[in-house]
């Protein structure tokens, strides 16, 4: 066990090694003309991405790399992926102040303004939204929220506090968002906040609404939006043309700037130490609980996932089986290869988004619900797979054995075939079940928190790739290490027989 | 040895796809009789067998077991198996299931014995069959004719009114073959109806009441092993039995 750790850590330390040391021909960002021919960083989907977007394949050979998170896009400049990042004002300030290498460029790259959408087909809310707005604005509320978070002077002196007399009595106000934009919005203490926090809650007080916020990625809100898994979008979001084709915006409630963000040569980073940084990643603000809370929902996909999946696979299996062995259920027969094709013809991601933006698109089904069901109907496809294959590896004559004594195919399925099958397919069930853990790390894209997002909701906190990242593969890693291990001793345990 | 009739085989034909393998064979078996079906390979005398639990369908004609019609169709299948035990070339134990436990689950499984009559029924047949101390051992850990004497065992749990033994000791290495057939004609002595598909022709004189020559799609020659064995009318028969003796 000793042995097998200390590899671990080597190739870790290999890995970290050869992290560090690829550095690539870099060229230094100082005006906006340098951006033709540079490496353009940008957040997926926003603004900057389509603005950049202007430049991709012009005759300087300009490139644009997209991330799901401004976070990332901001490691890549500093470890020289990218020679610049375009982004929004107020979160490129956030995301520069603790790196001491990367300067914001004085010249803004464009104006814009931020709105709230919402879908097309549902007038009654703009409206509604657009007379609360323009009444917050009227009377200061949106100053006053805006100045609670920009601004040197009034920062964390004016939240906005709900009036007393709000009553909640037209619902709940579902809000998709990607917290991971301060200060528009960011995590605090675990919760949601920033001035598109504060301002969607102003709104909804007006309205006598309950805020509920969906914290997803930033592309799939005007999709949540639009399928009616929220009834708003607010993320710090610009209205286009091209947006405004699939979707709606209110007035406008802030005017924001796009600037770039490059490195400085000529300042040098000074290190933060490891314990320090340590502290900053996971105890201050209690971050360890993004954590803690997405390693919760992990494991009760992947159990859940692991019991409904073998069930499924099993019966399939069966289906299959009995078809190929007497020529009975030909229709099930059918339904269960189609099952087959479908779920393992297509990727995971896929199935997830489908089942939950489509097939769940109406009804109002929880999240980790969705995701249960959208991982056990995969897992089911494979396991069925590898308990046909188990059940068809039993020489023939076990099953005419027991017949011969008398018992129905049923009773020599589940008390003779199936107990050996199992065995024999063990070490391949406990490589699905590997694999399913691994694959829950996709929840994040229905919004889901799971433990690959818990650590990227820390990253988006402290624009520090490393820590989190790896804090969260040794969770993985030691998750599959038990798993084994109890795979293990139940393998050994099924083989008593064969001393 | 009574009269009564206990199988009885009318104008059984079998095909697989477009090739028949048995044509228009009669047979009655009286209870307490013991037949041994002899032939050259691929003439159908193990396919015969297995028709007899109805492991195989026949095409045309019928078997009556008890005077029941066995290949009708809404015939419970499962009940006339439990009362034809039937032992395999290659044994077919169960390997996941000690040896009394592949003694007792079908008795139980099946509602014919309480868990306890069982136990004390397979402690009972493995005594009989000498392999007592192996109770609690996986089949894995047997010996080829050990093995056989377990599948003997296992069938003999049900209690059943005939067996059907289909090559018992093909599968056996030569100094294992003895102890099996010293325990096929215990059974016999005692009154068991046997039907036998065998190549050792020692038994079939020995043992039998009654040898079936099997060839070309069904039963060629029949008589004693005297008859058989000593005056054997076809030519066919006097080819097979100068290869084998």
């Amino acid at each position: 066990m000793k042995k097998k750790l200390s590899l671990i850590l080597l190739a870790l330390t290999a890995a970290l090694m050869i992290g560090c040391g690829a550095k690539e021909e870099t060229k230094q960002v100082k005006t906006l003309d340098d951006l033709e021919g540079a490496k353009i960083g940008v957040q997926l989907g926003t603004i900057g991405d389509i603005y950049a977007s202007d430049y991709e394949g012009d005759e300087a050979g300009t490139v644009v790399e997209r991330y799901n998170k401004i976070a990332d896009a901001v490691q890549a400049l500093k470890q020289g992926k990218v020679d610049c990042v375009i982004v929004d004002e107020q979160p490129a300030i956030a995301s520069t102040a603790n790196e001491s290498t990367l300067v914001i460029l004085d010249e803004p790259f464009a104006l814009e303004e931020y709105a709230i959408c919402i879908a097309k087909d549902n007038d009654e809310l703009l409206t509604k939204v657009n007379e609360a707005l323009s009444e917050l604005q009227a009377d200061g509320t949106v100053d006053q929220i805006i100045n609670n978070y920009i601004g040197d002077d009034t920062k964390g002196t004016c939240p906005y506090v709900s009036p007393d007399d709000v009553s909640y009595d037209n619902g709940t106000l579902v809000v998709a968002t990607n917290v991971a934009f301060p200060p528009y919005e960011y995590y605090d203490k675990g919760e949601p906040v920033g001035i598109d926090m504060e301002l969607i809650t102003a709104i909804a007080d007006k309205l006598g609404m309950q805020v509920k916020v969906e914290d997803i990625e930033f592309d799939s809100i005007i999709n949540a939006v639009d399928s009616h898994k929220a009834d708003v979008g607010i993320a710090g979001m610009t209205k286009t043309e091209e947006r405004l084709k699939s979707i709606n915006f209110s007035e406008s409630y802030v005017t924001s700037k796009q600037v770039i963000i490059a490195r400085d040569p000529s300042l040098s980073g000074d290190g933060i130490g490891f314990v320090d940084n340590l502290k900053r990643n996971f105890v201050d603000d209690d971050r360890w609980t993004f954590i803690l809370k997405g390693l919760g929902n992990t494991l009760i996909i992947a159990l859940c996932a692991v019991l409904a999946g073998m069930i499924l696979g099993f019966l399939v299996a069966i289906v299959r089986v009995t078809y190929d062995k007497t020529g009975g259920w030909a229709f099930l027969n059918t339904i269960c290869k189609l099952y087959l094709a479908i779920i393992r013809g297509t990727p995971m991601m896929i199935q997830l988004l489908i089942i939950y933006y489509v097939v769940f698109k109406s009804v109002s089904v929880p999240k980790l619900l969705v995701a249960i069901i959208a991982f056990s109907i995969n897992s089911g496809a494979y396991v069925a797979e590898i308990m046909r294959g188990g059940i068809m590896s039993i020489d023939g004559g076990q099953m005419e054995a027991g017949r011969s004594l008398g018992l129905n195919y049923k009773q020599t399925m589940t008390s003779i075939i199936l107990p050996q099958a199992v065995k024999n397919v063990l070490p391949a069930l406990g490589n699905e079940f590997i694999s399913l853990i691994k694959e829950t790390s996709i929840c994040g894209y229905i919004g889901l928190m799971d433990l690959t997002r818990g650590g990227d909701i820390i990253r988006s906190i402290t624009y520090e790739p490393f820590l989190p990242l790896v804090a969260v593969a040794l969770i993985y890693l030691l998750l599959v290490q038990l798993l084994n291990l109890g795979v293990g001793k139940l393998e050994k345990n099924l083989r008593k027989s064969e001393k | 040895m009574s009269n009564e009739i206990l199988i009885k085989v009318e104008n059984l034909s079998k095909s697989f796809g477009d090739n028949e393998v048995l044509s228009n064979v009669n047979l009655q078996i009286e209870k307490g009789e013991v037949i041994a079906i002899i032939g050259p390979s691929g003439c159908g005398k193990s396919t015969f067998i297995r028709t007899l639990n109805q492991l195989e369908e026949v095409t045309g004609g019928s078997i009556y077991l008890d005077g029941e019609d066995i290949t009708k169709k809404g015939v419970d299948i499962n009940n006339v198996r439990s009362r034809v035990g039937m032992v395999f070339q290659h044994f077919n134990l169960f390997p996941h299931l000690t040896i009394k436990k592949n003694l007792t689950l079908a008795p139980v499984k099946l509602g014919l014995m309480t868990q306890e009559e069982a136990d004390k029924k397979a402690d009972e047949l493995l005594e009989r069959v000498g392999l007592a101390e192996k109770a609690d051992a996986y089949p894995d850990s047997l010996s080829g004719g050990q093995k056989q004497r377990i599948a003997i065992a296992r069938s003999l749990a049900m209690n059943p009114e005939v067996m059907l033994f289909d090559e018992p000791t093909s599968a056996l290495d030569p100094e294992m073959v003895g102890e099996v057939l010293a325990l096929m004609k215990e059974l016999a002595d005692d009154g068991m109806t046997m039907v036998v598909v065998t190549h050792e022709m020692g038994f079939a004189k020995e043992v039998a009441d009654r040898v079936l020559f099997f060839d070309e799609k069904g039963i060629k020659e029949e008589g004693t092993p005297a008859e058989i064995f000593e005056f054997p009318q076809s030519q066919r028969l006097k080819d097979f039995l100068s290869k084998v003796l």
